[in-house]
């Protein structure tokens, strides 16, 4: 029986399974906390937890799955391309609205933590909250957070506006998918971008150009914000 | 065709990899590779046609490949535990934020050109 559940087919199909079932139940519930992500990612923590298995076996079984995920990320250039002249066309005003967001999430991402007394460590963590993981570590190394804490805030994040962004988007009266879709590549990367691009390409393909340009733009900003925090707060 | 547009694909990772790791550019291989394949698309190199199958496959199952990874919240149980409140709050707050902020400034700045 061991080998059988020490194995990739086990917690591959496994994983694949209660992600299939958090798409039928938040397609039948309508519920945000059925968000398949969410839901899969909360269940098997769970499974983990109580079977006793460490994170390292089950991560290294499901490597395959996570191998997808860059290539995923490139895909994007294909609806990228397909929007390219409109895009041209508005450059200036998607450059300035992705540097005012990625300004506004560095702000209120260490202000409000500050504020809840979070330790100056987690706060530079939290810097590049809103960037694709492979970039956020990165950043985070650079400005003397601790990478491990950042991977966790990027995907509290992503999970954030994969399951609250559209409903988010739908509050502000916000129906362009080309507004709504860079709204949400800036605040919540890849994670938020692949909730919304499966119901349009459209947002996919300003979902896509947010996450590359915010992630440019923030691995620009975090080092000027981390030094005024550790500045102030030491 | 599936087979080829993957390769493509993957190829493009391959040397976007190849391209930060040997330039020690601050940018990852994918967000490289996706500028390089939008470049080929654009100067006519390749045709949407040789990715069409391998990308709508990817990006329809996104979500999916970023499970794993959400897992490894799991080892951050500790600091998650002290410090739910603070980390909870900005990273919620601070998401809608950001919304507010592009949508609402795209939609002044791009006015009447829907």
């Amino acid at each position: 029986m061991n080998y059988i559940i020490d194995s990739q087919l086990f917690w591959v199909t496994l994983t694949i399974g209660l992600f299939i079932l958090g798409k039928y139940l938040s397609a039948k519930t309508k519920f945000i906390l059925f968000n398949p992500v969410l839901f899969s990612v909360t269940v098997l923590i769970i499974l983990l937890k109580l079977a006793g298995i460490d994170y390292s076996s089950y991560k290294s079984n499901t490597d395959i799955i996570s191998f997808f995920l860059a290539p995923s990320v490139i895909a994007l250039a294909l609806p990228l391309y397909k929007e390219l002249e409109e895009i041209k066309k508005n450059h200036m005003a998607i450059f300035i609205s992705l540097t005012a967001g990625s300004l506004a999430g560095l702000l209120s991402v260490s202000g409000i933590s500050l504020l809840l007394g979070a330790d100056t460590l987690t706060v530079i963590s939290l810097l590049p909250k809103s960037v694709t993981s492979a970039i956020a570590i990165e950043v985070s190394s650079k400005i003397g957070g601790e990478p491990s804490l950042t991977a966790g805030f990027v995907v509290i994040t992503g999970i954030i506006g994969a399951g609250g962004g559209l409903f988010f988007l739908r509050l502000i009266n916000e129906h362009s998918h080309k507004g709504g879709g860079l709204a949400i590549g800036c605040a919540a990367h890849a994670l938020g971008t692949a909730a919304i691009a499966e119901k349009g390409e459209t947002y996919a393909a300003y979902g896509g150009l947010a996450l590359c340009v915010t992630g440019i733009i923030t691995s620009l900003l975090a080092p000027l914000f981390a030094y005024i925090i550790k500045y102030l707060y030491g | 065709m599936m087979l080829k547009s993957l390769f493509i694909i993957f190829a493009a990772l391959l040397a976007g990899n190849t391209l930060s790791d040997l330039l020690k550019l601050p940018l990852p291989g994918s967000i490289i590779g996706l500028v390089l394949i939008t470049a080929l698309l654009e100067f006519k190199l390749i045709k949407p046609e040789d990715i069409r199958e391998g990308s709508n496959l990817l990006i329809n199952n996104m979500a999916l490949f970023f499970v794993p990874a959400g897992v490894g919240l799991i080892l951050y149980s500790e600091v998650l535990k002290k410090e739910i409140l603070p980390i909870g709050a900005s990273c919620a707050i601070s998401t809608f934020i950001v919304i507010i902020t592009v949508s609402w400034t795209f939609k002044k700045l791009s006015r009447g050109k829907k």
